[in-house]
């Protein structure tokens, strides 16, 4: 019997699933048996108990008053707000320094090359600490903030923007006039086959009008100089903005990489065809390079949203309280250690896997057709 | 097939139109290799020119110059009489003006196959989107494969593709038509189907470069064959003499080896 090929194959497997579930099992009671011994509590109970621990900033409400599972929403919210921030502008701007070093003007393809070789030779620790040192040398205090645009400060406690608030419904309703708006531009573009230069503008200026004429009820908050510190507007601490601006100008040189990689992978041929048919370069990139290379660049680009999400943890150099460390805090304020690291495990490893698969199905939507 | 059918009579090119295109001391490099040494071409209105030549002898960089996918460096190109310069608008005008069929296919393999055809006239040409499309189906139905318009380039056969390359390069209606070895990447069987739809073409009257190895084509179609080697025009003549009685030893020795 076990001279079978199928016998003896489902024992060579059965034997180390076994030997592995032996050892889970081993670690577990001996972890519950200790914990017992020495009066430490186990379970989740204690994620609904009052946290008492303070997040220095938050996008979500929070106070201390708040339970240890409000305490763990605010770290998450935290790394999520980072991570979607980063992601958004180093594609955005990795796209465009990415394009730009295959140009053929020296000064603009070499300072993107510049970007792009600092970005990934320097550990994103060293950035983060670099231009965190840099807030107290560059930028002036507080009495004397730098004014670049109207309504936005600079100094050394961070920017100060002018904060919009609408209520709901104007916030429904402009959001319904600019889908209209750019659904019927969509339609005259897919009709006349071009859409017309003044077109943008248009259809700001019919979005405000109709703000205008719905009596809407929204109000900017600008920001005022008290004396000692800035009233109203919206806050940017030293802190986010660091961690913001270093991840991006790092996931920036990644991405630029990965871009230029993807132009290159398209063949040369394309660009003949489209000069021979007489369409300008700009045109050509849109339409016919950029398309064919995002199913290139997609699954090395996932990997980099991944590591957004993971060196978003970073943010403890700077001292942020983004998720990882909101859980170390919760940890040893709580002592649940080991439920606190299952938590996190799960928290990233759910953050990453969700990321994949959007990427997966984004990158099946776009396949090339083939017999 | 179109050829046999209908057997129009093409208009004579005319020797005292103003030329389609003139290359006069044209030169090109590549680093130190030369690679077109003093080309001396003048291309007639409505004339049929077969490029034949060993390969690396400068065909394709040739006619690749014509419409700017190359930069020549020394002489002159001039193109239905704008002459290529750096000036960008100059080669935008002449590039609308010349279509290019290349060796391989080149369609766009993310859009189907009508937007392939309608890309250039819609924005290139500022045509409105159904005026393009049926421009598109007109050209499809002469190459014979309308039923094929929505489907993508990898759903073609090579030779569908490449008819539908030549549709494309037609609806942008050029003057001038530019063949960089159209069939070289072709199954056997697909040669004819293409070459038909070049021969229809020619019979329309319009201005055509080809360079190509299908003999059989240039005896049929070409008022004038031109052949290269090491990068220099060697030989330029009528079929009927070109073939009978090249001059040269190098056009000898060419035919030898590509008539067997």
């Amino acid at each position: 019997m076990l001279s079978d090929a199928k016998t003896r194959s489902i024992i060579i497997q059965c034997a180390p699933v076994a030997l592995a579930a032996a050892f889970a099992a081993l670690l577990v009671s001996t972890t519950f048996a200790n914990l017992r011994a020495r009066g430490i509590p186990i379970g989740f109970d204690f994620l609904t108990m009052p946290s008492r621990i303070v997040i220095s900033e938050a996008i979500l409400t929070y106070k201390s008053r708040d339970p240890y599972y409000w305490a763990i929403v605010t770290g998450l919210a935290n790394t999520v707000f980072i991570s979607a921030v980063v992601i958004v502008f180093s594609s955005v701007l990795g796209l465009v320094v990415g394009v730009t070093r295959l140009s053929s003007n020296p000064l603009a393809a070499g300072t993107c090359r510049v970007w792009v070789e600092v970005a990934r030779n320097s550990p994103p620790i060293v950035l983060l600490i670099f231009l965190y040192s840099l807030w107290w040398k560059v930028l002036p205090p507080v009495g004397e903030a730098l004014n670049p645009l109207p309504g936005v400060y600079a100094s050394m406690r961070g920017f100060v923007v002018p904060a919009v608030s609408m209520d709901v419904a104007t916030a429904g309703l402009l959001v319904i006039a600019l889908a209209l708006a750019l659904a019927a531009a969509g339609w005259a573009a897919a009709r006349r086959g071009w859409m017309p230069p003044l077109a943008a503008p248009a259809i700001l200026a019919v979005g405000v009008a109709g703000l205008w004429l719905a009596d809407a009820k929204f109000s900017v908050d600008w920001p005022t100089f008290t004396g000692s510190n800035f009233k109203g507007g919206k806050e940017l601490t030293p802190e986010l903005s660091t961690i913001l601006i270093g991840l991006t100008i790092y996931t920036t040189g990644f991405v630029a990489e990965i871009v230029r990689g993807g132009v290159l992978s398209v063949g040369r041929g394309q660009w003949d065809a489209g000069h021979s048919l007489g369409l300008p370069r700009g045109k050509i990139l849109r339409v016919i390079i950029i398309p064919q290379m995002l199913r290139v660049i997609v699954p090395p680009l996932n990997s980099q949203y991944i590591n957004v999400v993971k060196n978003s943890t970073l943010a403890i150099a700077v001292g942020y309280p983004d998720f990882l460390a909101v859980m170390n805090t919760i940890i040893s304020k709580s002592s649940h250690s080991i439920e606190g690291v299952f938590i996190i495990l799960g928290v990233y490893l759910a953050l990453n896997l969700s990321l994949s698969s959007a990427a997966n199905w984004y990158n099946r939507r776009i396949a090339i057709v083939e017999r | 097939m179109l050829s046999s059918t209908a057997k129009r009579v093409p208009p004579m090119p005319d020797p005292n139109d103003p030329p389609a295109i003139e290359m006069t001391g044209m030169n090109k490099w590549y680093g130190n290799f030369h690679v077109l040494k003093d080309i001396n071409l003048t291309v007639l209105r409505g004339e049929k020119l077969v490029i034949c030549g060993p390969s690396g002898s400068g065909k394709s960089t040739m006619i690749r110059c014509i419409n700017r996918l190359e930069e020549h460096q020394q002489g002159q190109i001039v193109v239905d009489g704008v002459e290529l310069t750096n000036d960008l608008n100059k080669i935008d005008v002449i590039r609308r003006d010349i279509g290019m069929v290349f060796q391989h296919f080149n369609l766009f393999p993310h859009l189907t196959i009508l937007e392939n055809l309608t890309l250039a006239p819609i924005w290139v040409r500022r045509m409105r989107r159904e005026q393009a499309e049926q421009t598109a189906m007109y050209y499809l139905e002469r190459v014979k494969i309308p039923d094929q318009a929505h489907k993508y380039p990898g759903q073609l056969s090579g030779g569908q593709q490449q008819r539908v390359a030549i549709a494309r390069a037609l609806c942008m209606s050029p003057k001038i038509m530019l063949f960089d070895e159209p069939t070289s990447a072709l199954d056997p069987e697909m040669v004819k189907e293409v070459l038909d739809a070049m021969v229809a073409l020619a019979e329309d009257g319009m201005t055509m470069l080809c360079v190509t190895h299908e003999m059989g084509f240039a005896r049929q179609v070409a008022d004038r064959i031109v052949f290269m080697d090491k990068s220099e025009i060697i030989e330029m003549n009528t079929p009927a003499e070109f073939f009978s009685h090249p001059r040269h030893q190098r056009s000898k020795l060419f035919l030898a080896q590509i008539l067997n």
